[in-house]
């Protein structure tokens, strides 16, 4: 019983960590939450699925096509809202809310495009059968989409340490006024850094069929709180603490679901708030944010 | 009008061996020094010398690691700000910061009321008067220009009634004409008994208001004594050329 | 005194018309559910205009309220005033329970408060529980039904919270609390308890939610737990007061009555197309009129209620 909630917690972990990743790059680099997160990865589910049934594109295919193309789409969205926004005097609070209507935008679209009805992909357009993992059998489609997380992440960290587009990245995050001063494209850095948490999203989306069952429009706005949640965990603002947050969530949850089924669902509401209270720089964080 | 007090009374403020650490830097490594009623003291230095810090503490909005502050005899360890205010404690800023979204008679008279426990229009009118806001004290603070926010900021100190008032570069981005209204009216309250502690980069400024100061650099006092003879301390000498050649 | 006019007009004006319209029109639960957001509206005004909090999770107070009102009903056999006592004690008490989020800012705050919420509400309805709360499966409370009473009891709760937004609004208090919102620091620096005022203006909000929860369980008499926790009332309270502009007396009462209006006509049977609109009229306002429709006729200098 341990050893499998351990093995699916860290399959999982890997997952959620993808789920955060984009929310928390944005929130870096500009300071903004993107309330639309959820809905973007709602996106991306459905994209996947339709890949699949009308055009016959496993999801493995899927992947980076919807992930350039959400990259492609973020960008006017980007320019359409938030040069505006980011120059507000109380930005943090404005762009909030702005994508909080952003959300209801996309929920709204969705639900008059797709309908209420639950869709779901088969676990063998990705990879069937089971595979085993630290003794315990895990199906090999849990363990593909936390492959694909894994590499994803990867990715995000050599780009973020080993390119130059990395290292401005990293010194917009770490003060944007100093960036600025030393002659980093402020608004070309947010840009990208927006098209790639978009497109993060999406990636995440296209696996969701398969790590956390069916999909529906209105699945967005619960997934937003299990990303929060995975990203306070790490470190809001550092986004590869969001590995560490993603898998203390994904075993945590795994381990609820083992003993507590009837309370795993409180999991994400009461380690957001507790981890809000009390280390309101994230497990590993260092960056306080206390009114 | 109270006449200062005599030498024999003990210190409005007392300050000893303060120490305050950020992460590995000491912002504040050890520093003293005692202001009597009435009396206006300089604090001067390179940036990060630690002036403002040193203000932050008496303040209360950071706990020194050591030491201590003393305020009319009393410790004021553990105190909020907000208590600090109530004894008689208060400060302008570096970048002033007032009530934007509010009228600038209403931030003074916030102040009259919660801080000096006493909202007399005729006390906050008056204030208004003496700080030159009375044009504008029907706008929204956010539209005065700096050296209007500057004097808003002293003006809601003031509404608090301190007996000691800590002063943070009050003068950067002051024309001419406001620098000599300012200096003025500085020197006047300390004439009726207002103990001043004032952080100033521009000297001259700064000479017309007192001949004490104190010259600090990391973290430490490195002078006390007569303005004038602060230009010709070797030391003194060397943290601010250091300092120009940084530049 | 004169100043007070124009407030004490409009909210006289708004209870006349809601009484008129209970008593001529038909459809009576379309006038109550009204004046239930009319309250939420402006309970969610008393915090988020006067001290900046955005309190996502409001429905919490809200769901809060109706479950201690039926619980007061269902277990204590209380009759519908004393239950609507528990109704605001279960707020005061979430409301307390929370009062640490608020050393959180700004969006911490909102997503702090939308879990804390949302975890009531899976308490509430979780299947464990059901000796208790009923669980999912709802509460009847047939026994007090009285649509007219739990009328005027939502009428006299509206009355009181106009009360309170217009003694904030031109009073030394709702002063102090802008203050706080605009400058904390400054704030204790001018000598105002910020801490405590902070948490005066919660609590208020809080209770305002829990009371109307209360009244809403008592007038509906049968729900379920994602009836009173819906996130809509958390949104709709949201995007009215955004829409006319928080901190005036007007602002939210106009965004209830024009935006509740609009989801009458086209919301019920098509909520995706009033979700897509509301959702819009957001992204509009947030990029060009932050402060709401009102601040058309404030930032020119006129006086609104």
């Amino acid at each position: 019983m341990l050893l499998h909630a351990l093995a699916g917690g860290l399959v999982y972990g890997c997952y959620f960590a993808l789920l955060g990743l984009g929310l928390n790059l944005v929130f870096g680099v500009m300071r903004i939450v993107n309330l639309a997160h959820g809905d973007l990865i709602m996106l991306g589910a459905m994209a996947a699925y339709f890949l699949y049934h009308l055009a016959g594109l496993s999801p493995l295919w899927a992947a980076p096509l919807v992930a350039g193309g959400f990259f492609l789409l973020a960008l006017p969205l980007y320019a359409a809202l938030l040069p505006r926004l980011l120059a507000a005097r109380e930005a943090e609070m404005l762009s909030f809310t702005l994508f909080f209507g952003l959300q209801q935008i996309i929920e709204a679209l969705a639900a008059i495009a797709f309908g209420p009805s639950e869709r779901s992909l088969p676990a063998r357009s990705l990879a069937a059968g089971p595979i085993v993992l630290l003794g315990q059998s895990v199906p090999k489609s849990w363990a593909f989409s936390a492959l694909v997380a894994v590499i994803a992440i990867g990715l995000f960290y050599l780009s973020l340490h080993h390119t130059r587009l990395g290292l401005f990245t990293r010194a917009v995050m770490a003060s944007p006024e100093e960036a600025a001063a030393s002659g980093i494209d402020l608004s070309r850095i947010s840009a990208i850094a927006f098209g790639l948490g978009v497109a993060l999203a999406g990636l995440a989306g296209v696996f969701a069929p398969f790590m956390l069952g069916s999909v529906t429009p209105a699945m967005g706005a619960s997934l937003n709180l299990v990303a929060f949640a995975t990203v306070v965990v790490g470190s809001l603002g550092a986004p590869l603490g969001t590995i560490f947050g993603g898998l203390v969530y994904g075993v945590g949850l795994l381990l609820m679901q083992t003993y507590f089924s009837t309370w795993a669902d409180l999991l994400p509401d009461l380690l957001l708030i507790a981890i809000l209270l009390f280390r309101p720089s994230g497990l590993l964080g260092r960056r306080l944010r206390v009114a | 009008m109270t006449s200062p007090e005599p030498p024999a009374a003990p210190p409005l403020l007392e300050v000893r061996g303060l120490v305050k650490r950020f992460g590995g830097f000491r912002a504040l490594d050890g520093v003293s020094f005692t202001l009597r009623a009435g009396e206006i003291l300089g604090l001067v230095g390179p940036n990060g010398s630690g002036k403002t810090t040193t203000l932050n503490v008496i303040s209360g909005l950071y706990a020194p690691e050591a030491g201590e502050v003393r305020f009319a005899g009393r410790p004021l360890r553990g105190l909020s700000p907000r208590a600090r205010v109530h004894r008689g404690i208060n400060r302008t800023f570096q970048s002033p910061r007032p009530f934007a979204s509010l009228s600038v008679r209403e931030n003074v008279r916030l102040a009259a009321r919660f801080g000096g426990r006493d909202a007399a229009p005729e006390r906050i009118e008056a204030l208004l008067e003496r700080l030159g806001l009375a044009r504008w004290a029907a706008r929204p603070a956010a539209e005065l220009n700096t050296g209007q926010q500057k004097r808003l900021d002293l003006a809601r100190a003031l509404a608090t009634r301190p007996r000691l008032l800590l002063v943070d570069e009050i003068a950067a981005g002051l024309n001419p004409a406001e620098l000599e209204s300012m200096a003025e009216l500085l020197a006047a309250l300390a004439a009726g008994g207002t103990a001043l502690l004032v952080v100033e980069h521009l000297l001259g400024f700064l000479g017309r208001l007192t001949e004490r100061v104190i010259v600090m650099n990391a973290g430490r006092e490195i002078f006390e004594g007569r303005l004038a003879e602060a230009s010709r301390d070797a030391e003194v000498v060397r943290v601010f050329l250091g300092e120009a050649a940084r530049r | 005194m004169r100043r007070l006019l124009p407030d004490l007009g409009l909210a006289a004006f708004l209870l006349a018309a809601l009484t008129a319209a209970e008593f001529l029109y038909r459809n009576e639960l379309l006038v109550f559910n009204f004046t239930i957001f009319f309250i939420l509206a402006q309970g969610l005004n008393a915090i988020y205009g006067f001290t900046g909090y955005l309190p996502f999770g409001y429905v919490g107070f809200f769901g809060a309220g109706a479950y201690g009102f039926a619980l007061a009903v269902m277990h204590l056999g209380s009759a519908p005033l004393p239950a609507l006592g528990l109704a605001g004690a279960a707020g005061l008490a979430l409301g307390l329970l929370l009062t640490p989020l608020l050393r959180l800012s700004g969006a911490y705050f909102a997503i702090a408060n939308l879990a804390a919420a949302q975890a009531v509400y899976q308490v509430i309805a979780n299947p464990a529980l059901e000796p208790l709360t009923r669980g999912p499966y709802g509460v009847s409370l047939a026994s007090v039904f009285a649509p007219r009473a739990s009328f005027l009891a939502a009428l006299a709760l509206l009355a009181l919270l106009l009360g309170v937004v217009i003694w904030l609004r031109r009073g030394e208090m709702g002063l102090a609390l802008k203050a706080i919102r605009d400058d904390p620091l400054s704030a204790a620096m001018a000598g105002i308890p910020v801490v405590r005022l902070r948490v005066l203006a919660w609590l208020v909000s809080a209770l305002a939610a829990a009371l109307a929860g209360g009244i809403y369980a008592w007038h509906i008499s049968v729900f379920y737990p994602e009836t009173v926790f819906d996130l809509s009332f958390s949104v709709f309270a949201i995007v009215f007061t955004l829409f006319g502009g928080a901190a005036t007396l007007s602002g939210p009462i106009l965004g209830a009555a024009l935006l509740y209006g609009l989801y009458n006509l086209i919301g019920i049977t098509v909520p995706q197309y009033f979700q897509l609109i509301y959702g819009a009229l957001i992204v509009a306002l947030m990029l060009f009129l932050p402060r709401g429709l009102l601040s058309l006729l404030t930032d020119r200098g006129h006086d609104v209620p």
